[in-house]
């Protein structure tokens, strides 16, 4: 349904994203992926965001990567190679348009614990691993005030394993797009924790084959604006397990947004795909907003989603209040409560208790 | 210490209580028993504070003062503790942290340093082992996944760490074997002082036989039909409920 | 696996699904001459007698159906519609002179409806069922009316409630889906052809369930039906709606506009079996079912609830919606969607809550089979005035053989802090387990698969009014016989 516009030399690069556009009517982005992401919107805003600085020293044996641990490459041709079914992101023709790119090899680096600061790179990054040793990389994402997409592809060979903790702090337009691409047998634990932004979108393309995993899950606190993230999760082949978790709290007339979809391709049996969005709004000039999808040609699979955008449990709040714990604080101690779930996939624990500190500072 | 003066609440519309008085004085232990409806849970809520209630007549004097002018926080802080019937389960919020911050907010409230760390620790544990609750379990979250037994035991837990001064126990016995049931009582009994009370709301006389109150009301249609010593209960047990009126006259 | 298999082959054998219905009657027709312009607005409204006012509400939406551009988000391949090719009206020659009984009435039509099965005689009548007939464009019969008049409420056609009733249908016509609402409703607007009026005054319980059978049988004519039932305080009414198409070559056209308004405290029951032509197992011949329902709970503490089984046309596309306005008001959605063979169908439905202690209820079950697509579209919007809200959706999919797709793309949004909204949806097969046991008992593999699928959607099957319950089972196992598999 959807029409991939290849890329060749009579063609203007600043038109082609106009003219992936044209090409695709019916699942017009500009109409349902980007349906409440309101990016025409020149949102301004008095709120002026605090630079915070992200403090990896507690975490041992730990490598922050700089631009001479990558090397250049050129995704152009890549604008051609049509990954996803059904659906193409904006961002990434816009990236790959608009940014020169580099790789980056993880299995060349002996330590465990990888930091990529992106305030260091300009370039769209793509990041390979191939063995199967375990391996995290920490994606900082954090004091951003850039309208450019940029695209960060993960590509995973057969048998790798990754852990990704994405920080996505205090950023003012900021557009991610993150490629997922795991081969059969591998393993991706995603985590996305994105607090004290205004107007943000991230994008989370993921294609799994064969007997694969992905765990992808996403915190949201104390934004403001519109923050969006958007996630489609293809199944190309039988077998593979998909896990998504995002979970919100939206105050202060912000507007958090939620989209997600799963696709399962007709050769995809036996697939298992989970995910569950849930936002709590706690004023009523706030918004949330959620679309989760399924797209599905398989029959033998196991596919479910869910979505809920409450309040908190008030008879929590009474029993909390009823041990003489006071209202402030209860509400403090039930929204970690709610968060929590998101953060708990986290495998090293330096990094997870750097990560539970850092959501009590911003509760 | 607890005087409620002709109380009359509602909900929704639906009148529950229809003019209860109740006296309990420091060091007392007083049993309400009643059939199902009667208003026992209701009375116990309109106490704590909750929500939903509507108090369309009367009084309640706790210590001197309005107790219903205080918030619920405030009743807990000020010594009230309700331990409840069915406690609600919290995901998320680990037990241990939970205690602490409970007791850290009373002592807040009396202008008290927070409890430290070591200093909590012996007080949890000595307390939790009494009580058969392991320290594995002080670890998980709030009440997820206790049996019904062990929610109950939590309860006592809290009221042994608080030592509240007015202790509502509310149909405590419901859904307990007779070990458990012997474990909550020596729990409950150890705390009983000249200084503290407890109105203990059961269905069963089976409960008073561990902890013996002082007096027993039975409370029926949103009020209490008939106030005497221990002996009230036994007669109870043998006419059953029906006979109720028959008792009350 | 085994067991599917073999099911699918056994299918596949069938041929085509049984359609009794696909019969037509021989009749000396009215048409209006092919195709849509102005001219063909003002012929409807001058066949029908229309007052001045509905002539120009309808030339007005005709204006705005020129403007409007076709919708084109719902995820179907619908083919350009050549709206030149239809014929807009068409009534039986015999009726045009109206009937006062059903002596009056051309023997074929009623024969007609003998054959599908609906009681047009008073006396064969299922007790508590008033039934209007309308036979391509043109109302054929109301019975129970007599005995309806008597207690105030009306239940007519609307071409005899716009003579009759103008005021009432003048202030409440297009008051819920309005004229510019979209392409659909705009044409609907313009010329629609019949349909049926309901009032119910205030404090009435109507006493019988009230039903419409219609029916397409002259070959192009797209079946443009409007109906308004409007419940005014305190007032109760359960609505049937059903209806069969003979089996055409051409695609026909069914763009039908159902508006529902509820005052205080008052409750519209709206169920609708239907099982239009679905077109061949290649597709071809089908009817395109493009409806807009709309209710509004406009009075406080009112109710609304539509409940539907789908298992015809060839593309469906059909989201009942319910606009909670008045507060402590309910909004309800039961649904069963069977798609088959080639059929498509985008539906689901819209609950607005807007004013407070709203609370909104959506059940949908989706059976997807043979190389059919079936997506559950559905938004639930919490504006934020509406405090203390709820919602609850289950939306379920089941897929039968490997070629067939099931999609759900439900649209939640919320703005108030004290609302609670929970949507869930799976997908998922037919258990083999279950699927075993119940061959191992002695049921073969169609049947096996009938029940465990009238189980599937048992929850929503339960809200049918008993007359249509009966017929549904029955379509639900009808449908699958060409699918299952």
């Amino acid at each position: 349904m959807n029409t991939a516009v290849k890329l060749d030399s009579s063609m203007d690069i600043s038109n082609y994203s106009e003219k992936v556009l044209l090409n695709n009517p019916f699942e017009n982005f500009k109409l349902e992926n980007y349906k409440y992401a309101q990016l025409h919107k020149n949102i301004s805003s008095d709120v002026s965001l605090e630079h915070y600085e992200i403090d990896l020293s507690s975490i041992s044996s730990i490598k922050n990567l700089e631009l001479s641990d990558a090397l250049d490459i050129d995704l152009h041709s890549y604008l051609n190679k049509w990954n996803y079914k059904n659906t193409d992101s904006y961002f990434r023709v816009n990236s790959i348009s608009e940014r020169s790119s580099i790789k980056i090899d993880l299995d060349l680096f002996e330590e465990e614990i990888l930091h990529l600061d992106l305030s260091l790179f300009k370039e769209n990054i793509q990041i390979n691993k191939v063995n199967e040793l375990q391996k995290t990389i920490i994606i900082n994402s954090s004091n951003f005030s850039d309208h450019i997409p940029r695209s960060i592809i993960l590509n995973l060979s057969k048998n790798a394993n990754l852990n990704v903790i994405h920080y996505s702090i205090s950023n003012s337009k900021s557009f991610l797009y993150f490629e997922i691409n795991q081969q059969n047998n591998s393993n991706v634990k995603f985590i996305t924790f994105q607090s004290d932004n205004i107007h943000t979108r991230n994008e989370f393309f993921s294609s799994l084959e064969e007997n694969c995993s992905l765990d992808l899950y996403g915190l949201n606190i104390h934004n403001h604006g519109v923050n969006d993230n958007y996630s489609f999760i293809q199944h190309m082949k039988p077998s593979s397990q998909s896990r998504e978790v995002f979970k919100s709290i939206v105050n202060n007339g912000a507007v958090t947004n939620f989209q997600g979809k799963i696709y399962v391709d007709p050769v995809a049996q036996k697939t298992d795909g989970y995910q569950m969005s849930r936002s709590l709004i706690l004023d009523n000039d706030s918004k949330a907003n959620n679309k989760p999808e399924l797209e599905i040609y398989a029959d033998d699979v196991k596919c479910s989603h869910g979505s809920t955008v409450s309040k908190l449990n008030q008879d929590q709040v009474y029993y909390f209040k009823s041990r003489g714990i006071n209202e402030d604080q209860a509400l403090k101690i039930l929204q970690k409560a709610f968060l929590v779930e998101t953060l708990e996939a986290i495998e090293n624990s330096q990094i997870k208790e750097y990560s539970y500190n850092l959501l009590e500072m911003r509760l | 210490m607890l005087k409620i003066d002709n109380l009359h609440v509602s909900i929704e519309g639906k009148q529950i209580i229809k003019g209860l008085n109740l006296t309990i004085n420091k060091g007392e232990v007083h049993a309400l028993m009643g059939p199902n409806g009667s208003g026992k849970s209701t009375l116990s809520y309109v106490l704590s504070g909750k929500e939903g209630y509507e108090i369309d007549k009367g009084a309640i004097e706790y210590n001197g003062k309005n107790l219903l002018d205080l918030d619920v926080d405030e009743r807990a802080n000020s010594g009230l503790f309700l331990a409840f019937q069915y406690p609600m389960e919290i995901p998320g919020v680990q037990t241990s942290f939970f205690l602490k911050t409970a007791i850290n907010s009373k002592r807040k409230f009396l202008g008290l340093p927070e409890v430290d760390a070591l200093e909590f620790a012996k007080l949890i544990r000595s307390q939790a082992e009494d009580l058969g609750i392991s320290s594995e379990m002080l670890k998980r979250d709030l009440n997820v996944n206790y049996s019904g037994g062990e929610k109950k035991k939590q309860e006592i837990l809290q009221m042994s760490i608080l030592k509240p001064d007015m202790a509502i126990l509310d149909e405590t016995d419901s859904g307990l074997d007779i070990d458990a049931l012997r474990i909550v009582s020596e729990g409950v009994n150890k705390l009983r002082s000249e200084q503290n009370s407890f109105l203990v709301i059961t269905h069963y006389q089976r409960l008073l036989n561990y902890i013996k109150p002082d007096y027993v009301h039975i409370i029926a249609d949103g009020r209490i039909v008939k106030s005497g010593d221990f002996t009230l209960a036994l007669e109870l047990e043998e006419k059953g409920y029906e006979d109720i009126s028959k008792i009350a006259s | 696996m085994a067991a599917t298999e073999q099911t699918i082959k056994q299918v596949n054998s069938l041929g085509n699904s049984e359609y009794k219905y696909g019969f037509s009657t021989e009749l000396d027709e009215i048409k209006a001459p092919k195709g849509l312009s102005e001219e063909t607005v003002r012929f409807i409204s001058a066949q029908k007698n229309e007052p001045d006012w509905m002539l120009d509400w309808r030339l007005n939406a005709f204006k705005v159906f020129n403007k409007l551009p076709k919708p084109n988000w719902a995820k179907l391949n619908i083919p350009d519609i050549d709206y030149q090719d239809y014929y807009y009206y068409s009534s039986p020659k015999s009726l045009k002179d109206k009937p006062k009984s059903l002596d009056e009435i051309d023997p074929e039509i009623l024969k007609t409806y003998e054959k599908l099965g609906i009681p047009l005689k008073e006396q064969k009548i299922l007790s508590g069922v008033a039934v209007d007939a309308v036979f391509d464009s043109v109302s054929v019969a109301t019975t129970y009316k007599k005995q309806l008049n008597d207690l105030g409420i009306i239940f007519c056609s609307i071409s005899e409630a716009i003579q009759e009733h103008p005021d009432l249908v003048k202030k409440y016509i297009g008051s819920v889906i309005p004229v510019s609402d979209h392409s659909f409703a705009a044409l609907n607007s313009a010329v629609f052809t019949d349909g049926s009026f309901v009032y119910i005054p205030e404090g009435v319980r109507c006493p019988v369930e009230l039903s419409t059978y219609f029916r397409i049988n002259a070959i192009n004519t797209g079946q443009f039906e409007r109906t308004l039932i409007i419940a005014d305080k305190n007032s109760y009414v359960s609505y049937l709606e059903g209806c069969t198409a003979p089996m055409r070559d051409e695609n026909q056209l069914h763009a039908a506009n159902v508006e529902l308004i509820a005052l205080d405290n008052a409750e519209i029951k709206y169920s609708t079996v239907q099982n239009w032509y679905p077109g061949d197992r290649e597709g071809k011949g089908g009817i395109y079912n493009f409806v807009t329902k709309r209710g509004v709970c406009r009075g406080n503490s009112s109710k609304i609830s539509w409940t539907q089984v789908e298992t015809g046309s060839a593309i469906t596309w059909k989201y009942p919606s319910c606009i909670l306005q008045g507060d402590n008001s309910k909004g309800e959605f039961y649904s069963v969607a069977i798609t088959n063979n080639k059929q498509q169908a985008d539906t689901g439905t819209k609950m607005i809550h807007l004013g407070k202690n709203t609370s909104s209820k959506i059940i949908s079950k989706g059976i997807s089979a043979g190389k059919a697509q079936n997506t559950y579209r559905g938004l639930v919007s919490i504006n934020s005035r509406a405090s203390n809200s709820r919602n609850f959706t289950q939306c379920d999919s089941l897929l039968i053989g490997n070629k067939c797709g099931a999609h759900t793309v439900p649209y939640i949004e919320s703005s108030n802090a004290d609302s609670t909204i929970e949507h869930e949806a799976t997908t998922s097969k037919i258990n083999e387990d279950q699927l075993f046991y119940c061959m191992q008992r002695g049921l073969n593999s169609e049947d096996a698969v009938g029940l465990i699928v009238n189980g599937f959607c048992k929850e929503v099957l339960q809200h049918l009014p008993m007359e249509f319950a009966v017929e549904a089972q029955k379509l639900v196992a009808i449908s699958l016989e060409g699918s299952v598999g």
